[in-house]
């Protein structure tokens, strides 16, 4: 949209405010809450792991919107990080295939490097993000053939919305057409 | 702006050919009232003040203000919109007007896809389903930050096992609400595409016929993400603690939020708009949030339960469980906690109704964020 008038400052944008609110607010609420019970009791390293994760996934994001002015891509591209800190987070604090200790989980580190090895190879451009992401998809599928083949576990639920998950990120990115957007003209 | 067409709803805005299209049939506009469109839909979105229509579509004639409302009623009645309830053009008292549909420009890719004969439709689907989807995501993970530090506190758990059972139901909780939010906004998306398409007449029966479209949509999309995150869910308890509760969150629970949903959407596609988007729309919140309050209160009683309920059930039906530990919330818990003389616990009722606020909050005020104002 043209912008004649004066653009919104930074801070006006909705989803920002709530996007880092929240990571603001996931940080510091076991901080109160570790000033009344003793039941709460983060580590320095608790802290630091958990700024890195949600701060860079916040970066990430702030960066693909930076790049994406159309409301599906931005939206895509959103949806592909979340994936990415999800499936993260999941196999830090449990992994999907028995333990955390089971090596089968590190198949997973295949799945988590073909999004930004993909990205590099298309140069992070929408269209080509999407067939990224649809291998992504394929190799998640993949881990849950080579998990049951192997005789190692079964997670084909969890697999599958992992995989629906990057499908619909890719599906975004895919038609990441020219509608902008709701705070595209407020930013970048 | 350099496009030579501009989309919005079901019309064609052609500022070159001087056409204004509704589907393939053309409308009756007089040279100055066009230009007026062409003004407001150009920057749409922004304040078009009195003086700047005077001054490009009049061009300098010396014309009453009546004129101005005059030409700005035809538009109206051109695109079927209303002045107390608008879609399309809105009036800003004593200022001028604006435009506060979504414009969408052609582009040779877009122009493909008209060729194709539907309209932006598809994008439109995928732009609304990614707005939803980010909308009950950013819901997901404030709930599941809530619930992850409740059941931090109560799990007597160490450091490093207080920040596992964080990232546990943090990414649970998000990544149902992604996929349950990118379900029900397409299935409400779509479902509203649908009526555009069978023209209604009176606007009231419209508005009407737009609600069952919409309940159908929703409903169908939650009945079937419902059994989805059942699966899931049973699957992920059965992972992590090798056994899985009888009475968990299904197919039911996602049709009454689904259509829950599609109340929110439908009130606040209907709602009059206030004029001043510079402040937070409190009513606006009020209108997302009741429906899912309500969808929550009525599912708790009914018997049935959320994901803290699934939880809750988990910890009240294998107390033995070590593993369940790390996930008790049996404050939660429909039988647990504080009990009323039917059974049902204030805990259960208020988590249940809290979950299903925050999704459909989150996921209609996603839906119809609208491009910020200058």
């Amino acid at each position: 949209m043209q912008t004649s008038e004066p653009k919104k400052t930074f801070w006006q944008n909705p989803w920002r405010i709530a996007g880092w609110g929240l990571i603001v607010s996931l940080l510091l609420l076991p901080l109160i809450a570790m000033q009344f019970t003793a039941e709460v009791n983060w580590t320095g390293f608790d802290f630091v792991a958990a700024s890195i994760l949600l701060g860079g996934t916040g970066l990430l994001i702030e960066l693909g919107c930076r790049f994406n002015r159309s409301g599906a891509g931005r939206a895509g591209w959103a949806v592909a990080v979340l994936t990415s800190l999800l499936l993260i987070w999941i196999n830090l604090a449990v992994g999907i295939i028995g333990s955390e200790d089971n090596p089968a989980n590190q198949l997973y580190l295949i799945v988590l490097a073909s999004v930004p090895l993909g990205g590099l190879l298309v140069r992070f451009k929408a269209k080509g993000m999407s067939y990224v992401l649809l291998i992504t998809a394929g190799l998640q599928i993949a881990v849950e053939v080579v998990i049951q083949v192997g005789g190692l576990g079964a997670a084909p639920v969890i697999n599958a919305a992992f995989a629906l998950l990057w499908l619909l990120a890719a599906g975004l990115l895919r038609n990441a057409g020219t509608i902008l957007a709701a705070s595209a003209a407020s930013d970048a | 702006m350099t496009a030579q067409r501009y989309y919005f709803a079901d019309f064609v805005l052609d500022p070159a050919q001087r056409q204004l299209l509704c589907g393939s049939q053309q409308l009756e506009l007089n040279a100055r009232y066009l230009d007026a469109l062409v003004l407001l839909v150009q920057d749409a979105g922004k304040l078009i003040s009195k003086q700047r229509f005077f001054d490009e579509v009049w061009q300098g004639t010396v014309v009453t203000d009546e004129a101005l409302t005059q030409c700005i009623r035809n538009l109206r009645r051109q695109l079927q919109d209303s002045a107390s309830a608008p879609r399309f053009i809105e009036t800003v008292p004593k200022h001028g007007y604006r435009f506060i549909a979504a414009v969408s420009c052609s582009s040779p890719a877009a122009a493909a896809e008209q060729s194709s004969g539907q309209p932006g439709r598809r994008q439109l689907l995928w732009h609304l389903t990614g707005q939803g989807a980010l909308g009950a995501a950013i819901a997901g993970l404030i709930g599941g930050g809530l619930y992850g530090l409740v059941g931090a506190a109560q799990a007597l758990a160490t450091g490093s096992q207080a920040l596992s059972v964080l990232l546990v139901m943090l990414t649970v909780t998000t990544l149902i609400a992604i996929l349950a939010g990118a379900a029900v906004s397409s299935g409400l998306v779509l479902a509203k595409m649908w009526l555009i398409k069978s023209p209604g007449q009176q606007q009231k029966q419209l508005q009407l016929k737009k609600l069952g479209y919409l309940l159908l949509g929703g409903g169908a999309a939650g009945l079937l993400i419902g059994a989805f995150v059942s699966l899931l869910l049973q699957e992920t308890f059965l992972l992590f603690l090798g056994r899985s509760p009888a009475h968990i969150t299904g197919a039911t629970e996602g049709l009454i939020i689904g259509l829950a949903a599609g109340i929110s959407y439908w009130l606040l596609l209907t709602a009059r708009r206030s004029a001043s988007r510079q402040r937070f729309n409190y009513v606006a919140v009020f209108q997302a949030a009741v429906p899912g309050l309500l969808a929550g209160l009525l599912i708790s009683l009914g018997g049935g339960v959320l994901l803290a309920g699934s939880l809750a059930q988990l910890a009240t039906e294998f107390p033995d469980a070590a593993a369940a530990g790390l996930l008790a919330l049996d404050g939660f818990s429909p039988a647990q906690g504080f009990s009323t003389a039917q059974g049902f616990s204030i805990s259960g009722i208020v988590s249940a109704m809290l979950e299903a606020g925050l999704f459909t909050t989150g996921l209609t005020l996603g839906l119809t964020s609208q491009p910020l104002r200058g």
